[in-house]
């Protein structure tokens, strides 16, 4: 009894031993749960951008990233760098050879920008000031039904690059590194990892994802199937109502469906979802569609296509880059100008909203976004006020600023015609 | 072939459990000790949480931690807290990817805490778990006396090492400093 006892205390030690060893000695990826993965309705993400200086003054647009440019580009390439395949040619980032490496059935949706944080399942990466505490981003888990992502703005000398990043911090390493979180992955043990815990440098070198990173997109969902759609072309007329051609493979023969990036601005959860166009057919064995696209309501950056036979991941294609211009603002292709008179107004004071290039004679609404529903202007459910263009496209909306509205920030906003302006930030004394 | 790939999956997630997970910058223990100002060997001795709403900011939660021990930095017996973000308050969880493994900061826990200043945390909170799950490792009784448990490499304590020479580490890094 003496031995078995004995035995069993020192099985128990042991497996205690190798249990508080491991992080220590162990390699290769980890995920964060079984159940959690992203399924094709929470592919899409966005960025609430309030990097300033360095971390937001990148002003080249490259032509496989188009119509974005600053933070919102560093964001978009971290998480094209997930793909399944290259993004369009793969170019646009000099510190890695292809930008699109997981070769999973995994890609994310690029929906632009975001006018707020959004709740802790949006899928919106945004920025906090204040101490950091040491910790450079983190993401709010569980991810299964949507995820955020939060970047410490303030404490850490923040760079957008997009070419060698030499001193501070680089966004589009780290952000690579929490979207890794987003999709599922922790922390691998496998130094130089994108997914490895702590960063080296300015951490310009977690871009790229690594063969253990790859592993593990792979893991949770899957190797790249052979099936999947892919797009090698889009050409035509990219503007709203104009007709193009996606060239590729693997599309089905009838019913593809488009995805584009929907021009709603939004802090919650409708910026998010992506504009569809429907029962697209393919010809040439599935190698070609031809569609219109709509009037309104997307705006250029990236499309997808997802095919209607098979299951899961593997029906979306990669990422695209789509220089089209639907009329929407989440990328850099505002057409409606948005202004207000004063943008640090005192309580009881009027101040004057106006737009122009806005659709004529349209019903336009008045909104606001905020992260805590403080009330603005008495109103609970974001909505200012409403009222019809003129025939010359403007607007003009005056209002009293309420005692209620006091030591708030909202952002503004103008809605016409399924079109978005602008977003401008008020912030009341 | 497929169990295998379970059976690879449930022991990395066990990892996760075990090691925690989060963005923090590299940090050797000589850059650590320059962030901190106080890394504190004792028993976690209380484990609470606060909540907390910024200015134009959503709530957020803190766990807040109390050790009472020694101050490796100046040898002095001390009670301090330090807090991380995320945590439950009243029902509420925020979970975030810095976080502490929950094992590394169970009530009674033996750790070593390396504490640094914070402000905009609310009104409890004035000191961290500098770079959070990077900045709190836990400890074992061996016959050689108390080892701290390293957490690899790019942390401050990168290996299993015993609480004396850890102390004679930071203080030659401190006089080097």
């Amino acid at each position: 009894m003496k031995n078995v006892l004995r035995f069993g205390l020192g099985s128990a030690i042991l497996v205690g031993s190798t249990f508080l060893a491991m992080p220590q000695t162990a390699e290769g990826f980890s995920t964060l749960g079984p159940n959690e993965n992203l399924n094709l309705g929470q592919r899409d993400f966005r960025h609430f951008n309030e990097f300033t200086g360095a971390g937001n003054n990148n002003t080249v647009i490259h032509s496989n990233w188009p119509q974005y440019t600053g933070a919102d580009l560093a964001m978009w390439k971290a998480g094209a760098e997930w793909g399944s395949r290259a993004h369009g040619d793969g170019s646009g980032d000099t510190s890695q050879g292809t930008v699109g490496s997981g070769e999973a059935d995994f890609s994310f949706f690029w929906e632009g920008a975001a006018n707020g944080i959004g709740g802790t399942n949006d899928n919106i990466i945004s920025s906090i000031s204040g101490s950091s505490g040491g910790v450079l981003a983190f993401a709010e888990t569980p991810i299964n039904n949507g995820w955020r992502i939060r970047f410490y703005r303030t404490a850490w000398s923040w760079q957008d690059g997009p070419g060698t990043v030499s001193s501070g911090i680089d966004i589009q390493g780290v952000a690579a590194h929490e979207i890794g979180h987003a999709l599922g992955l922790g922390h691998s043990g496998v130094g130089g990892s994108t997914m490895f815990a702590s960063i080296s440098g300015t951490g310009q070198g977690n871009r790229s994802i690594q063969s253990d990173d790859i592993a593990g997109v792979q893991f949770i969902y899957g190797a790249r199937s052979a099936s999947m759609p892919s797009i090698t072309a889009i050409t035509g007329s990219m503007v709203p109502g104009g007709t193009i051609t996606v060239t590729g493979t693997g599309f089905s023969t009838s019913t593809n469906r488009i995805w584009l990036q929907n021009d709603l601005v939004d802090g919650g959860n409708n910026g998010g979802a992506h504009v569809t166009i429907p029962d697209v057919a393919s010809t040439g064995g599935g190698t070609s569609m031809t569609f219109q696209l709509p009037a309104s309501g997307w705006e250029g950056g990236a499309l997808h296509v997802k095919r209607t036979t098979g299951n899961g991941g593997e029906l979306l294609s990669e990422s695209h880059p789509f220089d089209g211009d639907g009329g929407g603002t989440g990328g850099g292709n505002d057409t409606i100008n948005f202004t207000v008179s004063d943008t640090t107004p005192n309580t009881g004071q009027s101040i004057t909203f106006s737009a122009d290039n806005c659709p004529p004679l349209q019903t336009y609404t008045l909104v606001w976004a905020n992260t805590d529903n403080s009330p603005f202007f008495a109103t609970f459910n974001g909505t200012v006020g409403s009222g019809t263009t003129d025939s010359l496209g403007n607007m003009n909306f005056s209002r009293t600023v309420p005692n209620g509205a006091a030591g708030r920030t909202v952002f503004m906003e103008v809605q016409v015609f399924g079109e978005d302006s602008n977003t401008v930030q008020v912030s009341v004394n | 072939m497929k169990t295998l790939r379970w059976l690879l999956a449930a022991a990395s997630t066990l990892l996760l459990v075990q090691g925690g997970s989060a963005c923090i910058e590299e940090l050797d223990l000589g850059q650590m000790i320059s962030r901190t100002d106080s890394a504190v060997h004792g028993t976690i001795t209380d484990v609470r949480t606060t909540a907390f709403t910024p200015e134009d900011e959503v709530q957020l939660i803190y766990t807040i931690l109390t050790i009472q021990g020694e101050d490796l930095y100046t040898g002095q017996q001390t009670t301090v807290e330090a807090a991380f973000l995320g945590g439950t308050y009243q029902g509420e969880s925020m979970t975030v990817t810095s976080m502490p493994a929950p094992a590394d900061y169970r009530l009674g826990n033996d750790v070593v805490v390396f504490r640094g200043a914070v402000e905009g945390w609310g009104p409890e909170i004035d000191h961290c778990v500098y770079a959070s799950m990077g900045g709190i490792f836990r400890t074992v009784n061996t016959k050689k006396g108390v080892v701290v448990l390293g957490k690899g490499e790019g942390f401050a304590v990168d290996g299993n090492v015993r609480v004396s020479a850890l102390k004679t580490s930071i203080s030659i890094l401190q006089e080097v400093k």
